[in-house]
């Protein structure tokens, strides 16, 4: 293929690449927190099921989301979001979690959470089996 | 008597009615199935998977850099969806580099195109039979490993229900459906990339470039789709596709990423191909 033939493919790349910096970001502050905050509510539910405490029908969570960087905005991939996140049991407020995000630009994040609050890696089970803490890590993806 | 037959043969060309394209579909697949490279990567989309999964479930430690892989002690479909996540970006774009990497280039390198095109079928019908034959191998070694995958998941692990990318526990019914999907929504993409192969084998008309393109392209867009300045280039990118199964394996599904996958592929495949048949009809063969 002769040189001009990929002339127009790069100009075209170029100029979507440098317009893609002012157009409708794929990851926002609602996106992140409108999946994190359903997410660690459900996990929390299965992990207190895990833990043998019976199930917990009104789990439900808030998050407020943002990035430690300066200037970013509160949009955008990156390994610097912090997510606060104030679980409440049947309408009552249980604590805040603050996890930190990796959040990537496809809309897929991994949440890594307080090991002192959540507990480690693995947990075990009232019948001792070991197995994996839903809230200790857990990945999740937005539409973007 | 041998000689009558070859005579006979010679002289009635077998009139089977189908068209030339399905002819050549058919002989560019014996050609390729009868590579030993190409069998060797069909039989390993087989035993890849088997060999994973029997190795991660003998250590205690799980490969949680990647999507499902801190789950794939705790349910087979998480093994799965680990293996599509993985293979999807290290793994398929090698299965189309060794099976389209050079489906037109050795045509250059055994120097038989002069042979290939003064037979009686049109270049036309030639490239549509070499694009079909490596999609078609293409898509049998993703199948292969998908149910590889999917089985040596529920056999070694088992059929426990997993958590989606939602945060919700899905059944075991939900997870297997949603498993079994997830691995066809790859298809688009992956026979974008085939186009991309061809297009690369054609203009290339060198083996080793045919080879290597589709895996730097495939590895090239992934890293600019990573960026968040991308935003607007991502979804015109086939590896985007890659990605448009995240919708289905949680609860509140959403499919807006298959359809875009499907239409974008569709276009780099109209593209790929239609150049590389541009290309191929203007090429002075004949040296």
């Amino acid at each position: 293929m002769k040189a001009r033939h990929l002339l127009w493919p790069c100009a075209a790349a170029v100029t979507a690449l440098s317009m893609g910096g002012c157009g409708a970001a794929s990851v926002t502050q609602a996106r992140v927190e409108n999946s994190v905050a359903p997410a660690f509510a459900q996990l929390y539910a299965q992990q207190q099921r895990l833990l043998g405490k019976g199930a917990v029908p009104g789990a439900q969570a808030s998050a407020d989301c943002h990035r430690s960087t300066r200037g970013s905005g509160n949009t955008g991939a990156g390994d610097d979001w912090v997510c606060q996140l104030l679980l409440q049991v049947g309408g009552q407020p249980s604590g805040v979690y603050t996890y930190d995000l990796n959040v990537k630009a496809n809309g897929c994040y991994t949440a890594d959470g307080p090991q002192a609050l959540v507990g480690g890696k693995s947990l075990t089970t009232p019948t001792g089996r070991s197995r994996v803490n839903p809230l200790f890590a857990f990945d999740g993806c937005f539409e973007t | 008597m041998t000689a009558v037959l070859a005579t006979e043969a010679v002289a009635a060309p077998p009139r089977t009615g189908r068209p030339g394209w399905a002819v050549m579909w058919r002989v560019e697949l014996t050609k390729l199935l009868s590579q030993v490279k190409v069998r060797a990567a069909l039989v390993a989309c087989v035993v890849v998977p088997i060999v994973f999964t029997l190795l991660e479930s003998t250590q205690s430690s799980v490969p949680g850099d990647t999507l499902f892989g801190r789950w794939v002690h705790e349910s087979g479909f998480a093994v799965s969806l680990f293996l599509l996540a993985f293979t999807s970006q290290w793994g398929l774009p090698f299965l189309v580099a060794i099976v389209s990497g050079d489906v037109c280039s050795e045509e250059d390198r055994l120097q038989t195109w002069p042979l290939l095109l003064t037979r009686s079928r049109s270049r036309g019908d030639v490239l549509a039979g070499k694009v079909l034959a490596a999609a078609s191998v293409t898509v049998a070694g993703t199948m292969l490993l998908a149910i590889s995958s999917t089985l040596s998941g529920v056999l070694v692990v088992g059929t426990q229900p997993v958590v989606g990318l939602s945060g919700a526990v899905l059944s075991s019914g939900t997870a297997l459906a949603a498993t079994l999907a997830s691995w066809l929504v790859v298809l688009p993409p992956v026979l974008a990339v085939v186009a991309i192969a061809v297009l690369a084998s054609v203009v290339s008309r060198n083996s080793w470039a045919g080879v290597a393109t589709p895996v730097v392209v495939t590895l090239g867009f992934g890293l600019v789709s990573q960026f968040s300045a991308a935003d607007l280039v991502r979804p015109l990118l086939p590896t985007a596709g890659f990605d448009a199964w995240h919708g289905l394996v949680r609860t509140g599904v959403y499919t807006a990423p298959i359809r875009e996958s499907m239409f974008v592929s569709a276009a780099w495949i109209a593209v790929c191909v239609g150049v590389s048949a541009a290309v191929l009809h203007r090429r002075d063969v004949v040296q």
